[in-house]
């Protein structure tokens, strides 16, 4: 166990942005609630898997809606604990710790203010290892622990409990509510016990994107490029360096598609390079072909600063480095690539893992 | 011609250039603690040596740090109120801010109100008694300026409005922000943004006032602008009422005028000033601005701003040597930070033993005695130990290679222009491994130049429901509205171009709604 403080939410919020591959919402506002919860009710208590008690009740918690609703819709800073109480009464469970769905993003935050207001441990480990935009999308879908009953609270105070039959329903419907309630939500939900966590969580997740935020910070004060320092802390792998020089964004289902080409710098100079997005980066083709895709991870950031970019903010002449980070392996199962593959997101390709796409060109090279 | 006037935190410079941008004389004064009488010495003397008359000077552009400075030390920042229109919420305002500058907001009152996403109202109509209290205590508490911020107002600005017209008729004197016309979705940046703005209103007014009155003593009565922080120019009702879009207009200016003198429109430029030093990205001629949300003083803001890096030394900081132990000016810093946060805290608060000399003096002792650049000084160098000298020119010199391959695309090997007065010497000593290093014959005055070859220019970030046309006929209204008001601001219609154009739908909503963000830029017709 150890304790989180205020002065290390700025590296979790980066560390998030990166592993938020685009997507995830905007951290900052995360981190302003969190900061307000530590400095009020003191540091959270972040625990390791491995000192959770098997039996124990766990519950996460975040925040749903669009990212631009997120941003602007100031909270009142009550909503996490309304859901959470919500939840509380509506199953008479006695819950006694706290861990983020996703690591990507705002979402990596949340918890931290409902662990502050409660008193109640942080879990060092997540059900993405990344941001994804769908309540399923996570690796406790694939061993079947449903997301409901679902708890949501708004700003203005309402409640709901969506208690759909799985997580898909859950998600529909939850949908329809969050529309009513303002376009963005507090939520509470994926209530299970210790050992279901353990087993179908990715572990140690929030430690990791505190380091990567530490990497990306510190590097003013090392010889080494940010981006090359955050390929060696993440394992990835550098796909492309290049600038934006075409831009397409369309709605389509209530979710933003699109495109974004980059034309090589450097290393890569005549080179190609399109990302394929909707919230978060899924598809990358370099010269035509594509050479990575979701559930890995896709992050993209500024060649400068090292500092991620998110699918909202790209501009036409953006200098960025593309990198590609292997996802946890329970992604890399058949109902993990049906969940989050490439084809979940109505792309026409295969998801083709990582490494071994690359062990296949070295060969062919 | 045109006279351009930039206002450094250690020179004022000014600078006519004809009609066919050819540089025609130059000006450069100490910048004074009035900032005024120093303006009124470089035009001075700008007119009388070289014989220009004040009637032949067609429009006047001044860029100028000095708002940035006002922030930075508090002088002259107004007393503000903060009234957010909303559900009320436990957030704070000012989080993240500078303690010092956070003291000038006196308080905050949350009035319930504000929309939710769909344009619904969250609540009813305020009832009279409490607007006349919030009115009451504007009065009481004898704040100059009011930040109004709405939720959703950059889509739904009536109840900004509506309150606006309110306090305007109690409080004719009171200055308004109104956060819709500041900044676009993003409430706490566009909170932030807009107290700024507001606190910098009063010192806007009063500098307005008197430059009209300066200018008309010095026979000077063609029009003039300010520039803003895209390096554009900036009128003066706007200046008035949107300080907050000039606070890095020096800066803008400078990059501006490297791309401008030096030919070349894809560079890095070094600023090196009397004080401080910035360096940032050119790209296309225009000033780089941040990807993601900016900062000021360390605050998020969503202004948009040029991408600078800000290190706290110029050519005038001084040196202190104790024990061996070298510090230039008040610390040492190992890189630098985002926009206007480093700034010259060492002239305050000086240590009590006396500087070995300027950074400046470092760098001369470094030549031989017979070098130009050292006659020219013409003032005695201090006790300078060789070895001294040349570790403080060391570690200038690797900040500064440090600071600049920071900005470099790792591959891209842009050229180093460098400018500014303290830069003089830069030259000789900035070996830059990687691409071409400039310095164009003008480099002192390269932020009046950039001041004078501002276009004019406008940035819309426009939401449009899309229920009653489509998406063309929305997009067609918001680049209408930037082409007036570029006609409005006097650009020439044939040189109008649209430099950004870009749509962002909301996500969760199918095809309702969407967010355009215009840059245009045209030629002033003078």
């Amino acid at each position: 166990m150890r304790k989180i403080e205020s002065h290390h939410l700025e590296d979790i919020a980066l560390g998030a942005a990166v592993l938020g591959t685009g997507g995830g919402g905007d951290p900052y506002v995360g981190q302003l609630m969190a900061m307000a919860a530590i400095e009020k009710y003191g540091p959270v208590n972040l625990i390791s898997p491995e000192e959770l008690d098997d039996e124990a009740w766990v519950v996460s918690v975040g925040m749903m809606g669009a990212p631009t609703v997120v941003v602007e819709k100031i909270p009142g800073g009550q909503e996490p604990l309304q859901a959470f109480e919500a939840l509380k009464a509506h199953t008479g469970k006695e819950i006694s710790a706290i861990f983020p769905i996703e690591i990507g993003g705002i979402n990596s935050l949340i918890p931290v203010i409902l662990a502050a207001t409660t008193g109640l441990p942080l879990v060092d480990i997540d059900g993405m290892g990344r941001a994804f935009p769908e309540l399923q999308m996570v690796t406790f879908h694939l061993v079947d622990i449903p997301s409901g009953p679902v708890a949501m609270a708004d700003e203005k105070g309402n409640s709901v409990i969506v208690n759909g039959v799985d997580s898909v329903w859950s998600e529909r419907i939850g949908r329809q509510a969050l529309t009513t309630m303002g376009g963005s939500v507090t939520t509470c939900d994926y209530l299970m016990q210790g050992f279901q966590l353990k087993e179908a969580g990715i572990h140690h997740t929030f430690s990791l994107a505190q380091r990567i935020g530490e990497t990306v910070r510190s590097l003013k004060h090392r010889n080494q490029s940010p981006v090359e320092a955050l390929v060696e802390e993440v394992a990835g792998t550098l796909l492309f360096t290049g600038k934006v020089n075409n831009l397409l964004r369309r709605n389509s289902g209530g979710f933003t598609k699109g495109e974004v080409s980059l034309s090589g710098l450097g290393q890569d100079q005549g080179r190609t390079f399109t990302l394929y997005f909707q919230n978060e980066f899924l598809v990358a083709e370099a010269d035509g072909e594509v050479v990575a895709t979701t559930p890995d991870l896709l992050t993209v950031v500024d060649v400068e600063t090292g500092v991620p970019v998110t699918t909202e903010s790209l501009r036409y002449g953006n200098r960025l480095a593309v990198i590609a980070i292997p996802c946890n392996e329970k992604w890399r199962t058949v109902k993990g690539i049906e969940t989050a593959g490439p084809r979940y997101f109505g792309y026409n390709v295969d998801y083709i893992p990582l490494g071994e796409e690359s062990k296949e060109r070295r060969v062919l090279q | 011609m045109r006279m351009g006037i930039d206002v450094g935190s250690t020179y004022t410079a000014a600078v006519i250039i004809s009609e066919s941008g050819r540089l025609l004389g130059q000006a450069k004064s100490r910048t004074t603690a009035d900032i005024l009488s120093g303006i009124r010495t470089v035009i001075g003397q700008l007119l009388e040596e070289n014989g220009i008359e004040p009637q032949q000077v067609k429009g006047i552009f001044i860029g100028t740090t000095h708002l940035l400075n006002v922030l930075s030390h508090g002088q002259g920042i107004a007393d503000t109120a903060l009234i957010r229109i909303c559900k009320p919420s436990k957030i704070h305002y000012g989080l993240g801010w500078p303690p010092a500058l956070l003291e000038h907001v006196k308080w905050m009152e949350q009035i319930p109100g504000g929309f939710d996403f769909t344009g619904r109202k969250l609540s009813g109509e305020n009832d009279q008694p409490e607007l006349d209290r919030l009115i009451r205590r504007l009065v009481e508490s004898g704040v100059g300026a009011v930040a109004i911020v709405g939720t959703f107002a950059p889509l739904y600005e009536e109840e900004e409005q509506r309150m606006a017209t309110l306090l305007r008729e109690a409080l004719p004197q009171l200055s308004i922000s109104l956060s819709h016309q500041i900044g676009s979705v993003g409430f706490l940046e566009r909170e932030n943004a807009t107290l700024i703005n507001a606190m910098l209103s009063q010192v806007m007014r009063d500098s307005i006032q008197q430059l009209s009155g300066l200018f008309g003593e010095a026979q000077l009565h063609c029009p003039y602008w300010f520039t803003q922080n895209d390096g554009s120019i900036l009128s003066l009702d706007r200046a008035a009422a949107f300080p907050g879009f000039a606070v890095a207009s020096g800066i803008a200016n400078s990059l501006r005028g490297s791309a401008y003198l030096t030919g070349i429109p894809d560079c890095i430029v070094v600023d090196m000033g009397g004080s401080k030093t910035e360096v940032g990205l050119v790209i296309g001629g225009e000033p780089q601005e941040h990807i993601k949300s900016a900062r000021l003083l360390g605050i998020r803001v969503n202004l948009r701003l040029p991408k600078v890096v800000t290190l706290p030394f110029g050519g005038e900081t001084p040196v202190y040597i104790r024990d061996g132990e070298i510090t230039v000016g008040h610390d040492w810093p190992v890189s630098g930070s985002e926009a206007g946060q480093a700034n010259p805290e060492h002239l305050k608060g000086e240590p009590l033993e006396a500087a070995a000399g300027s950074l400046t003096e470092a760098f001369l002792r470094r030549l031989p005695e017979e070098h130009p650049l050292r006659r020219e000084y013409g003032k005695p160098l201090g006790h300078w130990r060789e070895v001294d000298a040349e570790q403080v020119v060391r570690r200038t010199i690797a900040t500064l290679r440090e600071t600049i391959e920071q900005l470099q695309t790792a591959r891209d090997k842009l050229p180093v222009v460098l400018v500014g007065g303290g830069s003089a010497l830069l030259k000789e000593k900035l070996f830059y491994k990687y691409g071409e290093l400039v310095q164009p014959p003008a480099f002192q005055l390269c932020t009046a130049v950039g001041a004078c070859v501002a276009p004019v220019g406008v940035q819309l970030d426009r939401i449009c429901w899309l229920q009653n046309e489509t998406k063309e006929a929305a997009l067609q209204k918001v680049k209408q509205e930037a082409i007036q008001q570029l006609l409005q601001d006097g650009a020439l219609e044939d040189s109008i171009s649209f430099v950004q154009m870009e749509e962002i739908p909301f996500d969760y909503y199918s095809g309702e709604v969407i967010r355009f963000r215009i840059r245009a830029v045209g030629q002033l017709k003078l």
